[in-house]
């Protein structure tokens, strides 16, 4: 039996207009222009709002419904999971109830912060009836990641705390418990999982948000199912629907692939059908009306010459003389044919440099070939021209930044990401504009926004003197001047410049002013423990904030000894320099890993995304593109498109892994996200062939089948 | 319908090792062997060839290449041992050499005869056989009734013996001798074929394994023998006497054969006392005049009055033509329909429960066991070779009736023996000349003409005779290192006399030579040699093109398809890497292969000159790779096959008894 919520549903009426509230953010953007936040747009506002009353619906058991332990919100990323997460949590908070949020870390868990400080002032004003205030917001946000505190809830609270709070074993009673990312549970047996099942059970409702269904593990998907009050019925659908994906990419492709394409269709239909009751998903590409909000996406292609024979026969050497050293007991045991290798050049100078202070084993034959090889790579490599794919994306890049705009490269590997970033760094022109203010006037002018726009607030000297000192860097200096079109003679013309003035050389109402998006980034960092600290140590003459001496910025780890940390960042936690990559100012060029695929925004300067070197993983590369494509894009600021480019080096092992991706992502909606990963060498042409013949034939079937866990009026749920 | 245990394909099933490889062969047959059925029947079971011959377009221009580079192989390993038969000309069928004529030039073919006249009849298959792993050897021995021709497979019923034994390392002289007679019968038979190495390294597979128990041969070879003689060495009948059933009183005799020679009651008494066996106890199974065998089967009608006078009995093999032609079963497998005429011969001995069961080749004639001439020898015409099994019996002798004698199916008289013009002969190329040899009674009127693969023939204009060996003797330029000649038609024609004996071309050219010439495909000489080539690669286990090509396209490809463009347009392979990898994977099973074989001195040297033929078909398969580059705008296709080449002249040049050619 499930426990009364005691919440009714005239207590969440502000979600029945949206127009009011997207109206009262507008009013408040302009009425506070130094506030961060773009408005609210109002089609993805209407359907967040829908999407949350149907939860509360859902777990209050309003409209007639039986009330539901718990939800699933499996939204496409960059729809807002977060924003309609926090507006249940005040709904919750504002009746008296307790609240616990479980983000996967310390940077998501300051997110949860910012969202929910957002939307206060807002029900402030569209929901009376709430008990709505910053005071409600618990959790402790200084640097201590592994904090397992339990707070003592009152009613009213929300408490944001990281996933160890659930590996703790402490009772944490709360009448909702927002699970954000479970899917990182992985396994019945790890600490999270098992703490997960114990702490549910003190909690009266579950919201859980997690990715796309089936781009996790199906165990995991039917774990989360439990959590909320699944049981076997949904779990065998969910399983089975399953098994059919897998028969599709990893059983036989002998068959006929119209009967396998028919099964396929039957057994989505039925874990659809399971699921409805249980989960709610939105796909980015099933929302038309929102498309504008989002940025239409634009295929960018990025013409790459094909391997020339010297780059293949680099390559096809060092595979052969890797297996020569593998069969030999070498120790070069791993993959011969590196995915780095077909995509950068140092990581396979690093290998040849390994492999020459090998001594293979075996016969003098073997030897001498092995000595051959070696020596022909060596010859071949001593030309260092750059990477062929380097060079064209290096072009195109180029040609972007140009042109004003921001872009992002992902690598799949550090040592891809460093070659990148150094290449880049070499190619990418530095500002042109003369005549700038001399340094001072440019220090005076800054202290005079900021002073000015941070008079009512904490403005100390230890965090201010860095943020200006980064501002007047030569960089951005030479940036800010490029956005200023029209010569300014002294500190007082200067400041009222930037005052008035729009970033990045825009016009119009929606972009910000330079000092508005300079405070905004100070605000930021000031609320980020580790950028705050970074600020304080600047001031004392150690380091500095990052991205203020070059146009190209790289982030990943461990970059070797000799590379620049102004240019590469070994940051674990890089929130400084994805604040600044998020503002108008710094680097316009990013160059990241996967580590930065998942719950971070990079959307709001940039539009373009390349992905250099993908990852075998679709679910990896649809979550690349969400970091871009998101409500209040920059794109849908410059109603530009998003432009994401897969550039693939022809005639190596690269072009094939796009081409496969591609195909693949295809059918990643379609598939609830049950697209698997692949090894790029195991792929046949023809069974993959056969496995786009089943997808076909199932689409034509499956069409509207993800809409089907849209979120429905629960007052009228039938429309 | 046969069952599959008794068609004519039974006859090819070896007992040999799965997975084993032939090493070397001698085959023995009366007839000239049928060319067409040693390339399309015998040879691709033995060779483990895996491409048809039968069906049209590349899949059979790949078996003549695959057949042909096996021949290559074991060039001079396989020999044919034959009679030369009178009436082949008549026989003769002209397509059969022009299709597979070039297996003589690696396959030697025998006469005997070289030094006087003889007639081979024996039907002896001895295979020496490898496993895959070259641990192990085998020999598998065959003794039968069946010619190496197409008919006696297909058309007729044969009888056969086989063995198949493990092969000791070391030789064995107690060894050797187990085998009975056999090894002199070797010697006998090589020594009137003009000689061969097989004749020793025959012997030496003898001498390394023992023969199976209760087996033991009896054997026929020409000449005239004197008891003594025939005391030291058992021939003809005189093996009989060895293989006699125990026990004391008469031996009970049965025979099954097609030829019954012309036998007067005093030749037939000596025949049967050799053994113990007596006239009223000898069973001679034959057919009536309605028989269909009748047109095959012979029976002089004095032979059948002197067995019928010696009380011997006749029992009839019985056939009834309006029952779908129900006939008497030999065995438990023999189906009543069966159209195919019994060529077997088989003798049964029976002395109270000692039983003998003979297998053999010997008619029941004089020529094949041996007759007294009036001089005190005792004369045999015949090469005859069976194996005799202890205590075995074949089952349907005792399911035949007597039968009137008025429907026995005989002839009046035998067709007389007119001695030969033409008698045996042997012919050789050695890429710069053609020589002839030959024995015949007279040097004129021989007519000699040379046919040239893919060329026209050639006359020989002149005849030496060689006082001491008494053969005449021939040489005919002939340099085309591609044309390879295929046999010599030699032709005594007179008003009265007209013989023809055709002689295959032995080709003893070094094998790089022998490697130019190409058996006659339906391809043109560029597609010829991309198809050897790629059967090399294949034998090192590279990926065979069209199989990838399937594999690259999921579905079966038609000849008319584009192979490259199908596997470049619809595919997520690297093909630069693709090729790459077959190619230097051909090169690592090479290495293991010479690797593996290094103490098999034959062995290694093939695997060597493997490796100087794979170079230059490397770097054919270069420059095809280089056009495949220029048709696909695809680079780097040519890089494997260039990497290929430079690692096999490397290892290559690690030894010293093998040269690069560039």
């Amino acid at each position: 039996m499930i426990e009364s919520l005691e919440i009714s549903a005239n207590q969440w009426q502000f979600l029945k207009n949206s127009e009011k509230y997207v109206e009262a953010s507008q009013e408040k953007h302009v009425e506070t222009s130094q506030d961060n936040a773009r408005p609210l747009v109002l089609e993805c506002t209407r359907r967040q709002f829908l999407t949350a009353e149907d939860i509360l619906a859902r777990l209050a058991g309003s409209h007639n419904q039986k009330p539901r332990k718990g939800i699933l919100l499996a939204d496409d990323v960059g729809l807002g999971k977060t924003t309609v997460a926090a507006l249940i949590a005040w709904v919750f908070a504002g009746t008296g109830k307790r609240v616990r949020i479980l983000a996967p870390n310390q940077v998501m868990k300051r997110r949860w912060a910012e969202e929910l400080n957002l939307h206060i002032s807002l029900l402030n004003q569209c929901a009376t009836n709430l008990e709505v205030g910053a005071g409600q917001i618990k959790g402790k946000f200084k640097d201590k990641p592994n904090s397992k505190n339990v707070e003592r809830l009152k009613g009213g609270q929300i408490q944001i705390a990281t996933h160890s709070l659930a590996t703790n074993g402490k009772k944490i009673a709360t009448d909702l418990l927002i699970v954000d990312e479970a899917h990182r549970a992985k396994g019945e047996n790890t600490r999270f999982s098992k703490g997960l099942k114990k702490i549910q059970k003190d909690a009266k409702r579950v919201l859980i948000l997690t990715a796309t269904p089936f781009s996790i593990q199906v165990a995991e998907l039917a774990r989360m199912l439990r959590l909320i009050g699944g049981g076997n019925e949904e779990k065998r659908s969910v399983e089975s629907f399953s098994k059919a994906i897998n028969d599709v990419y990893l059983g036989s492709t002998a068959r006929d692939s119209t009967k396998v394409a028919e099964r396929l269709t039957e057994k989505a239909n039925l874990a659809v059908e399971k699921l409805r009751p249980f989960v709610i998903r939105h796909g980015i590409d099933d929302l038309p009306n929102e498309q504008t909000a989002f940025g239409q996406s634009k295929d960018w292609n990025i013409e790459i010459p094909h391997a020339n024979p010297e780059e293949l026969e680099t390559m096809i050497r060092m595979d052969r003389i890797s297996r020569i050293s593998r069969n030999a007991g070498g120790q070069n045991s791993k993959n011969t044919n590196d995915p780095r290798y077909h995509v950068g050049w140092q990581h396979f100078d690093q290998e040849t440099a390994n492999l020459a202070t090998q001594v293979v084993e075996g016969s003098v034959p073997e030897q001498a070939v092995f000595s051959s090889h070696l020596e022909s790579i060596q010859r071949l490599r001593n030309f260092k021209s750059p990477h062929s794919k380097m060079k064209a994306v290096g072009t195109e890049v180029k040609s972007i930044v140009t042109k004003g705009e921001k872009v992002v490269l992902f690598c799949d590997h550090h040592a891809t990401a460093q070659e990148l970033t150094v290449y880049l760094n070499n190619v990418v022109p530095n500002y042109s504009r003369k005549d700038a203010p001399r340094l001072s006037v440019w220090k005076q002018a800054w202290k005079e926004v900021l002073t000015s726009a941070f008079a009512e607030d904490d403005f100390s000297d230890s965090l201010s003197e860095p943020f200006i000192g980064w501002l007047c860097s030569s960089l951005i200096r030479a940036q800010v001047w490029d956005w200023l079109s029209s010569p300014v003679e002294g500190a007082m013309e200067l400041a009222a410049a930037l005052k008035n003035r729009k970033v990045r050389g825009q016009a119009g109402e929606n972009f910000e002013f330079v000092a508005g998006s300079a405070t905004h980034l100070f605000r930021a960092l000031r609320n980020s423990p580790s950028s705050e600290s970074i600020l304080k140590r600047a001031y004392k003459g150690i380091g500095s904030l990052p991205g203020n001496k070059y146009r190209v910025l790289g982030i990943c780890e461990n970059p070797d000894s000799q590379s620049n940390p102004s240019l590469i960042l070994n940051n674990k936690s890089p929130d400084t320099a994805i604040s600044i990559f998020n503002s108008p100012f710094g680097p316009d060029v990013l160059v990241v890993t996967d580590k930065m695929s998942e719950g971070i925004d990079l959307h709001r300067y940039c539009r373009h995304l390349i992905h250099y070197e993908l990852d075998p993983s679709p679910i990896r590369t649809i979550q690349r593109n969400g970091r871009l494509r998101r409500v209040n894009s920059w794109a849908s600021i410059t109603k530009q498109p998003i432009k994401i480019a897969y550039p693939a080096f022809r005639g190596t092992r690269d072009y094939k892994l796009v081409q496969i991706m591609k195909k693949r992502m295809d059918s990643f909606s379609l598939l609830l996200g049950g697209v698997p990963d692949f090894d790029v060498d195991e792929v046949k042409g023809p069974q993959e062939k056969w496995r786009n013949e089943v997808i076909c034939n199932a689409k034509n079937k499956l069409g509207g089948l993800g809409r089907k866990l849209n979120a429905k009026n629960p007052r009228n749920p039938d429309n | 319908m046969n069952k599959p245990t008794f068609g004519w394909h039974s006859l090819l099933d070896s007992k040999r090792p799965e997975n084993s490889s032939l090493i070397q062969a001698l085959f023995t047959t009366y007839d000239r062997p049928d060319s067409i059925f040693l390339a399309e029947q015998l040879l691709p079971k033995l060779l483990n060839l895996d491409r048809l011959p039968n069906v049209e377009g590349l899949e059979r221009q790949y078996f003549l290449i695959g057949l042909d580079a096996k021949l290559k192989e074991l060039h001079d390993k396989i020999v044919v041992i034959s009679s030369f038969v009178r009436d082949e000309a008549l026989n003769e069928n002209p397509s059969d050499d022009r299709a597979y004529g070039w297996v003589w030039n690696s396959i030697r073919h025998l006469m005997v005869g070289h030094d006087r006249a003889a007639v081979q009849h024996a039907k002896l298959w001895m295979l020496h056989w490898q496993d895959e792993d070259r641990k192990g050897q085998w020999l598998e021995i065959v003794i039968s009734s069946t010619n190496l021709t197409g008919p006696a497979f297909k058309s007729q019923l044969q009888a056969a013996w086989s063995c198949c034994v493990l092969l000791e390392t070391r030789t064995s002289q107690q060894r050797l001798k187990s085998w009975g007679v056999l090894p002199s019968f070797l010697d006998e038979l090589f020594s009137s074929a003009g000689g061969h190495p097989a004749q020793d390294s025959m012997r030496e597979l003898l001498s390394r394994a023992e023969c199976p128990k209760n087996v033991s041969f009896v054997a026929s070879v020409p000449g005239k023998f004197s008891d003594k003689e025939l005391q030291r060495q058992s021939w003809g009948c005189a093996g009989l006497s060895k293989i006699r059933p125990g026990g004391a009183g008469r031996v009970t005799t049965h025979i099954l054969c097609p030829y019954i020679g012309a036998w007067d009651a005093a030749t037939l008494k000596q025949w049967l006392e050799t053994f113990g066996g007596s006239a009223d106890c000898l069973n001679l199974a034959w057919i009536d005049k309605s028989h269909p065998w009748a047109k095959n089967w012979i029976l002089p009608e004095s032979t059948r009055n002197v067995l019928i006078e010696s009380e011997s009995k006749m029992l009839q093999i019985w056939h009834d033509s309006h029952t779908e032609g129900d006939t008497s079963r030999f065995h438990g497998d023999h189906e009543p329909a069966d159209n195919r005429w019994s060529h077997a011969k088989i003798y049964g001995f029976r002395s109270a429960r000692s039983k003998r069961l003979l297998i053999t080749s010997a008619n029941f004639s004089p020529s094949a066991w041996g007759a007294s001439n009036g001089n005190g020898l005792i004369e045999i015409k015949n090469f005859e070779l069976g194996v005799c099994i202890e205590q075995a019996e074949a089952e349907f002798w005792d399911c035949l009736d007597d039968f009137d004698e008025a429907n026995h199916a005989i002839v009046k008289k035998l067709q007389p023996m007119i001695a030969k013009i033409l008698q045996w002969g042997q012919a050789k190329w050695d890429g710069q000349v053609i020589e002839i040899q030959c024995r015949a009674k007279s040097q004129e009127n021989l007519i000699g003409t040379i046919e040239i693969s893919g060329s026209s023939n050639l006359v020989v204009e002149a005849w030496q005779h060689d006082s001491a060996t008494g053969h005449i003797s021939a040489i005919v330029d002939w340099v085309d290192q591609k044309k390879a000649p295929l046999h010599v038609r030699l032709q005594y024609e007179t008003a009265n006399v007209t013989e023809t004996m055709i002689i295959t071309v032995f080709d003893i050219r070094p094998s790089r030579q022998r490697d130019k010439c190409l058996p006659p495909l339906d391809v043109d000489p560029e597609t010829a040699q991309r198809l050897m080539d790629e059967l090399l690669f294949d034998k090192y286990g590279g990926a065979f093109p069209s199989e990838e090509a399937c594999d690259l396209m999921g579905s079966e490809v038609s000849e008319e398809t584009d192979l490259k463009s199908v596997a470049f347009n619809d595919d997520y392979s690297v093909a630069a890497f693709v090729f790459a990898r077959q190619h230097l994977a051909v090169v690592d099973n090479w290495q293991r292969a010479l690797k593996n074989d290094s103490d098999d001195p034959t062995t290694r040297k093939r695997i060597l000159r493997d490796g100087e033929r794979l170079i230059e078909a490397f770097k054919r398969q270069h420059e095809r790779d280089k056009k495949t580059e220029i048709e696909q705008n695809e680079h780097g296709i040519s890089i494997g096959s260039k990497l290929a080449i430079e690692e096999l002249k490397l290892l290559l040049q690690t030894f010293s008894e093998s040269k690069v050619h560039d």
